[in-house]
């Protein structure tokens, strides 16, 4: 059948089919180095996740510390949660002390103190409505304190001014 | 015929044709560079034998007038001499060689040596099983092909080659003297030790590209096994340390708490300390401010009747910090009375 083609023609289709070829062994070299990445890869992949595992089996059991009492921090599902239960204690203890909350601001979550709620506080009111506004807040259990607090009698007029920054732990249910 | 042996024919043949096309594609300079290896043509007749030596496209003849089974010794020795360091090829022609024609239609020339072996039996003069031959194709006309036969006796054949095998010499290959030159018959004889060598090369070649070629096949492979085992066994011990993962992440946990904890008690309720610091400063006196700092130091200012009467009703509260007073100094606005400045000590 090939001889009954032009010279021009069967030289044509010899280069042809030797760069078909060449191609050939381009996609089979490149498919033969894919398939021996992935394999070394996951080799790799599940030697360093061996590693791993056993350098947590290797590590020290961490010390037994006797159990919390639970009566001594929020229980809530998020910081967010334990701050909205702290700020609405604050306010519930304002409402009864007739106390003016001027303002209340809930600090971002510390990553080195993720458990603990901070808000920042400003009230004014006469000093006995203060103070029973004051221990309102502190008196029941989880504790609810004011961390750092200044209390400030204000120029001609008989009230108090209470800047704070009330704290509370808090942890999910165990 | 079978038809695998049909369809190795047509691969061999349409392997030669490409070979045959790209050599052709290859520049005449880088061609001439390639040195052609040394060879000799030993030509063997009834009156004698001729050598023609061809190296580096020149040529030299030698004659010798005994024919070959007649030869001594030294004539041997001399013989070897002379195709020493080349590729020595028998040259057969008359009364050795028989060449008939054959006239084939042009198809099977795809198949020519399956064809002709299938009509060998017509034309040759022997049983063809005694034969080696070749098949040499011719120009095709109206649709047939006539072609060239040669064919020499194999036990002939044989015994050419076993005289130089005897006298230690390289086993020549066969080839046939045709019109237009001569025709290859048989490469160095089939059992011969120059073929035994060829296959073991063939062998050893294949044998490495063989290994060659397995290799991405054993490291995906070995690289599946080891990753199985290295999974298995992190499998194995994640079952094995899973009490003790929860134990951490309860401890992780209960450190987090005590942390939060130890800022709720740092310091004493602000309850107690306002009430202390009201209760503490004597009737007389009014707390003007009072402020704890982060750090838990306490600062107040009183509006005092009597620095020194402050100092001591102070001493006595019940304050965590204690406070110590500071100077008292006189308020121009309120004449008669001081302002102290309270501050925790011992921190």
């Amino acid at each position: 059948m090939i001889e009954s083609f032009s010279p021009l023609t069967r030289r044509v289709l010899a280069v042809g089919l030797l760069v078909l070829a060449l191609l050939l062994a381009v996609q089979i070299f490149s498919l033969a180095a894919a398939a021996v990445g992935t394999a070394l890869g996951r080799l790799e992949d599940s030697r360093f996740a061996l590693a791993r595992i056993e350098a947590v089996r290797a590590r020290p059991l961490p010390p037994r510390a006797p159990p919390l009492p639970p009566g001594q921090f929020l229980q809530a599902d998020s910081h967010d949660t334990a701050t909205a239960a702290a700020a609405g204690r604050i306010r519930t203890a304002a409402g009864a002390s007739g106390v003016t909350l001027e303002g209340m601001t809930a600090v971002p979550a510390d990553p080195a103190n993720p458990r603990l709620v901070r808000i920042s506080l400003a009230a004014r009111a006469p000093e006995p409505a203060l103070l029973a506004f004051i221990q309102a807040v502190e008196r029941d259990d989880p504790p609810l304190r004011l961390h750092a607090w200044s209390i400030a009698r204000t120029p001609g007029a008989p009230e108090l001014v209470l800047q704070a920054s009330a704290v509370v732990a808090w942890s999910p249910a165990q | 015929m079978s038809a695998a042996s049909a369809l190795g024919d047509q691969a061999g043949q349409f392997l030669r044709w490409w070979g045959g096309e790209l050599a052709a594609l290859v520049p005449e300079a880088i061609l001439a560079r390639r040195k052609p290896k040394p060879r000799s043509d030993i030509k063997i007749g009834p009156e004698g034998i001729t050598i023609d030596r061809v190296e580096q496209g020149l040529g030299e003849r030698y004659g010798e007038s005994r024919p070959i089974e007649a030869l001594d010794e030294d004539a041997w020795a001399e013989l070897g001499g002379v195709i020493a360091g080349t590729r020595p090829r028998i040259v057969l022609g008359v009364p050795d060689i028989y060449v008939a024609s054959l006239s084939l239609p042009a198809a099977a020339r795809g198949r020519l040596n399956a064809a002709v072996s299938l009509h060998l039996a017509q034309v040759a003069p022997l049983d063809p099983s005694l034969l080696v031959w070749t098949a040499i194709p011719g120009p095709a006309e109206g649709g047939r092909i006539s072609v060239s036969i040669a064919m020499a006796r194999a036990a002939r054949v044989a015994e050419l080659q076993g005289l130089f095998g005897d006298h230690g010499l390289p086993i020549p290959s066969i080839a046939a003297e045709c019109p237009d030159g001569p025709v290859e018959l048989q490469r160095s004889g089939a059992g011969a030790a120059g073929g035994d060598e060829a296959r073991a090369n063939r062998i050893a070649i294949a044998g490495a590209a063989l290994l060659l070629l397995s290799i991405p096949f054993t490291t995906v492979a070995g690289a599946w096994l080891l990753s199985g085992m290295a999974e298995g066994e992190a499998e194995r011990i994640s079952r094995d340390i899973a009490p003790r993962l929860i134990a951490e992440r309860k401890a992780e946990r209960d450190g987090e708490l005590r942390r939060a904890l130890a800022v709720v008690y740092a310091h004493p309720a602000a309850t107690a300390t306002v009430e202390a610091l009201a209760l503490g400063v004597p009737d007389t006196d009014y707390l003007e401010s009072a402020a704890r700092a982060p750090d838990g130091t306490l600062q107040a200012f009183v509006d005092s009747a009597n620095g020194d009467a402050l100092r001591g009703a102070l001493a006595k509260a019940p304050l965590q910090p204690v406070l110590e007073g500071g100077e008292a100094v006189p308020m121009e606005e309120r004449p008669g009375r001081v302002r102290v400045e309270l501050r925790s000590v011992g921190r």
